[in-house]
């Protein structure tokens, strides 16, 4: 199967461009001239092989950008780590055709239609046209999704990739010359008479078409990481710009990464934002936040939502030129089944299969990592000891310790003791001996207390204790 | 069936007659409609019934139940404690409420800057799943009251608790906490000083909380619930909510002052003697037994 991308380079434009209005004309420059264009610049009548002055002067707000092989070789190669949900065998096709090897993949998908729908569905969501062609051949499925033919004889001889395969151009001209103007008419001519005329190269080529010569194309392996990073062409200076529609930086990373983490079937427990401004009188302008979540997410809308909180409390560079995603944490990723219709309702009629850290996850971005805490017991006989904050990670977990001792403890138990009186308390039970940790190396650690439930002036029920100089302590309220 | 020999204007009169009537059942049934209109309370009658959407948690205590409107803490909307000195015992007032809340859902108990720290092992010995707990500690009151808001609002959170700074804290403060507690049908209790009683606020159910004349009680006044007059002196027995019930605080007096004039506290590297038994007279022994951990 292969997949034609036939707006990549404007398209790349288009997300160094968030800000831009959608009536902007916009080119494609190759060599000086312009090779691309949009649907304003076409109505504009900015023609192909123009130059930048002449395409200026029709339109002066023109936005253009120079053709960039590397860069486009490298988003081909992000979008060929996507697509490999569909196929494990994932091979580009420079400068714009990634070709899937989906017989192996049928199986698990049921028909291959299913799978040429599902890769041009991922292509659009990642901000791309694709046309998606199935063939017997990898170079036939070239010629046919390049063409946007459905029948391999009906395509013309200009669109049929031949360039790629190394036929030179001249070679199409002679075929013009000839009346030949489709792919059909030249693979009804006997091999012999086109290899003696147009060499080589071209017999090659046929042959790879029919399958009578072996094609190996050298899959793609696929990235242990995720980093995406967006240059823009005008600075960004409101935190409002950033994310909202589809086509704003931040949304357009999250979605890459959504799809990246299914592909991949990961999950991402942290992930960094760097933006940075590239001022050159400010080299150290670059604003960094990690972003944490207390359970591995996949979801770009839980990657959007944490990150908007977090990034309305930080300060950000004046001018952000560039923004990277980077996922530091990643995770196998734990599906768990969701209901189908709607959500469950609880006996009470609330959603119960709401993912209970998304709330934890907002916290932590607004107030900070130690915003939110677990409590658990340790088992330990030293009532500040007994307990401890942990993660509320460890906890929406349930992997919570048993207590040592449960009986006649107060709900409130204070960080400190705190000093008291002996005649502002009127003893209600107790003594309760705790002599402990007397065992450890560390003699300060030792503890030996007489506990006691005693009321207190103000009527509050407290838990005190008097320790081994005679000084009584509030511990506690029973609340 | 009708009448034969009716005449017409038998018939007209009947037809007026009917009319009449209709109109009278008629505006009978709008009046009753209007009477069991959930928004209309009639003096004097504490209302019981509760839309389908809100319904009531039990708070454990049927004296309480039997003040609350729909028999129990208001499943949705801010209940505002009002307390003494914290520590009075709202918490064991709340602990039926939290235990069912714990166990009967997958949800947050979410504490907002409380003042102390909930103690695990007492929590857990009292029933309440304290993996349920989750300690919220904002470092300023915008962040306390956005986290309050969020946790009311979030599915996430069965019931919220939230300790509020209360100088900067305003009437539509309380108002955002109602309406986000009414949204996310969260079981919603803010505490706050005695002193701010004669202070306005849009809380649903507000109730003072002092100590009783006699340990391990509570006592409430219902300062405001909906569709009743304000209650006072309810009070509720909560020793048994920590097993810190006792019986006579005298007995215990002089248990602890001849146990502690026969064995002073030891020094730490001596483990000393076992605090039980005691040499009390028989009668005493019994009582002692029982008191004594």
């Amino acid at each position: 199967m292969a997949v034609h991308l036939p707006a990549l380079p404007l398209e790349m434009l288009d997300a160094s461009h968030p800000s831009k209005d959608s009536a902007t004309a916009q080119v494609i420059l190759d060599d000086g001239r312009v090779s691309m264009r949009n649907e304003q610049a076409r109505l504009l009548n900015i023609e192909l092989g123009s130059t930048l002055a002449t395409a200026h002067s029709i339109y002066p707000d023109l936005v253009y950008a120079h053709r960039d092989p590397d860069g486009e070789h490298k988003r081909l190669l992000e979008l060929a780590n996507i697509l490999y949900r569909c196929s494990s065998h994932v091979c580009l096709q420079s400068p714009d055709v990634l070709l899937l090897e989906v017989g192996g993949s049928i199986r698990l998908f049921g028909h291959e239609q299913l799978i040429a729908d599902i890769a041009t569905e991922l292509c659009v969501s990642m901000g791309h046209r694709a046309c998606t062609r199935l063939a017997q051949t990898p170079a036939a499925a070239v010629a046919l999704a390049r063409s946007g033919q459905t029948d391999l004889t009906q395509v013309p001889l200009t669109q049929a990739s031949l360039e790629i395969a190394g036929v030179p151009e001249s070679a199409i001209e002679r075929f013009a010359n000839m009346g030949i103007y489709t792919l059909g008419q030249v693979l009804g001519l006997p091999d012999k008479a086109l290899g003696k005329r147009f060499g080589a190269t071209l017999l090659l080529y046929l042959g790879r078409i029919r399958g009578q010569i072996a094609d190996p194309r050298e899959p793609i392996s696929p990235a242990p990481f995720f980093e995406r990073q967006i240059h823009l062409l005008e600075p960004l200076r409101n935190k409002s710009d950033l994310l909202g529609t589809h086509e704003r930086p931040l949304n357009r990373l999250t979605m890459e990464l959504q799809q990246w983490l299914i592909t991949h079937q990961l999950g991402c427990e942290k992930l960094q934002w760097t933006f940075s401004s590239f001022n050159p009188e400010r080299p150290g302008d670059i604003a960094r936040l990690p972003v944490h979540f207390a359970r591995a997410k996949q979801n770009q809308s839980d990657f959007l939502r944490v990150s908007e909180l977090k990034l309305e409390q930080s300060e950000l560079p004046d001018e952000i030129l560039s923004i990277q995603l980077t996922a530091k944490r990643l995770k196998a990723w734990d599906n768990v089944s969701q209901s189908l219709f709607l959500k469950h309702l609880g006996s009470k009629g609330h959603e119960t299969d709401h993912d209970p850290t998304t709330l934890v996850d907002e916290f932590i971005a607004r107030m900070g990592r130690d915003a939110c805490r677990g409590i658990n017991n340790v088992e330990r006989h030293v009532p500040e000891r007994a307990y401890t904050d942990v993660s509320s990670a460890v906890t929406a977990r349930k992997e919570i310790t048993p207590p040592l001792c449960t009986s006649h403890r107060p709900l409130w138990l204070f960080n400190q003791p705190r000093r008291a009186r002996r005649e502002d308390l009127t003893i209600l039970r107790g003594p309760e001996r705790i002599q402990a940790e007397w065992w450890t190396d560390d003699p300060s650690g030792a503890v030996c207390r007489d506990y006691f439930i005693a009321q207190h002036t103000s009527g509050i029920e407290c838990w005190a204790f008097v320790d081994s100089s005679q000084e009584w302590y509030l511990h506690g309220y029973f609340g | 069936m009708k009448d034969p020999y009716r005449t017409a204007d038998d018939t007209r009169k009947g037809a007026e007659e009917d009319s009449e009537e209709n109109a009278v059942q008629n505006a009978d049934n709008s009046t009753d409609q209007l009477l069991n209109h959930p928004g209309i309370w009639r003096a004097g009658e504490l209302v019981v019934q509760q839309s389908q959407s809100s319904r009531a948690i039990h708070t454990g205590y049927p004296t309480l139940d039997e003040q609350l409107p729909g028999q129990g803490w208001p499943d949705g909307g801010l209940i505002e404690f009002l307390l003494a000195s914290t520590g009075v015992g709202e918490l064991r007032v709340l602990l039926p409420a939290l235990v069912a809340l714990s166990q009967s859902e997958n949800r947050w108990i979410a504490w907002i800057n409380p003042p102390f720290t909930p103690y695990a092992p007492a929590l857990e010995a009292a029933g309440v799943d304290i993996s349920k707990i989750l300690l919220v500690h904002p470092r300023n009151h915008k962040e306390a009251l956005w986290a309050a808001e969020r946790a009311c609002k979030s599915a996430s959170c069965s019931s919220v608790l939230a300790w509020l700074n209360e100088k900067p804290l305003k009437l539509k403060d309380t108002q955002r906490l109602q309406v986000a507690a009414r949204q996310g049908r969260t079981f919603t209790c803010l505490f706050r000083p005695e002193a701010m009683t004669n202070q306005p606020s849009m809380a649903e159910l507000r109730m003072t909380a002092r100590p009783a004349g006699s340990s391990g009680r509570v006592v409430l006044d219902i300062i405001k619930r909906r569709g009743g007059w304000p209650v006072t002196d309810l009070e509720l027995p909560i020793a048994e909510r920590t097993n810190t019930q006792y019986r006579t605080p005298r007995d215990i007096q002089e248990q602890l002052e001849l146990w502690r004039s026969r064995h002073p506290a030891p020094a730490c590297d001596d483990p000393g003697p076992d605090p039980v038994p005691l040499h009390l007279p028989a009668h005493r022994e019994r009582q002692a037994a029982h008191n004594v951990h």
